[in-house]
């Protein structure tokens, strides 16, 4: 992968901060909307909050372990 | 010279405060700029079949109109030795150009441009025309009330549907062009195995993808609205001058808003079209400048 601009590094951690809020409360408000229609709350409740923090994890470490771990530097979200 | 200016300044501020919102409280009179509401939703101005034209439309529709006949009228008539308005254009789309070329490479710059840079242009006009001092003036009173209840014109940005149907054009273009680039191979980032822990890492690779689209839509949305509101608040309570250093942050901020917008959906993309072939080529590429 080309080395981004720094314009590019900068858009892509601005932007880390509302996919973390994205990744943890979507699966969340799903998570509630299933639990309301099934009636087993709050067990998707919690279920779709461990999802969304594996998955805020997941895109966070993926696109800081590039630039932090000396690997190329293949940013994700 | 600059004590004058600074004396007139701290005049200003301190009578926009004994006007604003504070002052107002304190002498116990009318605050000179009424609290602004917020609306959440766009309102309706005028329904054509069935067809609601909102605020928020009427202002991405106006935005649309502007860019049009701005960089219309630019690119023209094209001359060697260009003109301002020529040469605004011109500096402005080799910028552009010239960012989505370091990040994607010569290959993909042309292709990727026309889309990435109709984002970048649409996002930051929207909000910077929304600057405009129309925009918070003109509307309609509603119900004997002395203020404007439903404003003629309101930043797009601030309606959800504009940055969500910008976020699913910025999605769709980046699954398409990874497709397009990989074809089937693309799969494989999301279907990785037969192993459960490779299936997991597959599914939130899925999901990584999906809820770019959300926070496409509410990085935007909310930087939007929260300027709308930033700016109402602050004529509220101050009303001379110092808003003023707010609406230059708002200007600021559109382009830094557009800016990402733009940077993310080229990162995606570049992201999706660079399989290991690519990884090469780009490396061979890269190494030769």
């Amino acid at each position: 992968m080309r080395r981004r601009p720094r314009w590019v590094l900068a858009a892509q951690f601005t932007g880390l901060g509302w996919y973390i809020a994205a990744a943890i409360v979507a699966p969340t408000l799903l998570g509630v909307w299933v639990d309301g229609k099934v009636g087993s709350a709050p067990l998707f409740l919690l279920l779709g909050l461990l999802l969304g923090v594996v998955v805020a994890f997941y895109g966070t470490y993926k696109m800081a372990s590039g630039y932090l771990g000396g690997g190329s530097p293949e940013g994700r979200d | 010279m600059v004590k004058l200016v600074a004396g007139v300044a701290l005049i200003m501020v301190l009578v926009g405060l004994a006007l604003g919102a504070i002052g107002a409280a304190l002498f116990g009179f009318d605050p000179f700029v009424s609290l602004p509401e917020v609306h959440l939703a766009p309102q309706p101005l005028l329904e054509i079949g069935g067809f609601t034209v909102t605020n928020t439309l009427l202002s991405a529709w106006l935005t649309t109109i502007v860019v049009v006949l701005l960089f219309g009228f630019g690119a023209r008539t094209m001359k060697m030795v260009p003109g301002r308005l020529q040469g605004f254009v011109e500096m402005f789309i080799e910028a552009l150009y010239n960012f989505i070329k370091g990040v994607a490479g010569e290959r993909y710059a042309r292709p990727f441009f026309p889309i990435l840079a109709t984002i970048f242009i649409f996002v930051a006009f929207n909000a910077w025309m929304a600057l405009l001092p129309i925009y918070p003036t003109v509307g309609f009173k509603a119900g004997g009330h002395d203020e404007i209840t439903t404003h003629l014109l309101r930043s797009a940005g601030t309606d959800i549907n504009m940055p969500l149907a910008l976020a699913i054009i910025a999605f769709l273009f980046a699954e398409v062009w990874g497709f397009k680039a990989q074809g089937f191979g693309y799969l494989k980032e999301f279907f990785r195995g037969p192993n459960p822990l490779d299936t997991f890492i597959g599914l939130i690779e899925f999901l990584s993808h999906f809820i770019r689209v959300i926070s496409f839509t509410f990085r935007l949305f909310g930087n939007m609205l929260a300027g709308e509101i930033v700016l109402g608040m602050m004529t509220f309570l101050l009303v001379f001058l110092v808003p003023l250093a707010f609406y230059g942050l708002e200007l600021l901020v559109g382009g830094v808003q557009a800016l990402i917008f733009m940077g993310l959906t080229l990162v995606f993309t570049v992201m999706g079209v660079a399989s290991h072939g690519n990884h090469e080529e780009e490396h061979s590429e890269a190494g030769s400048h």
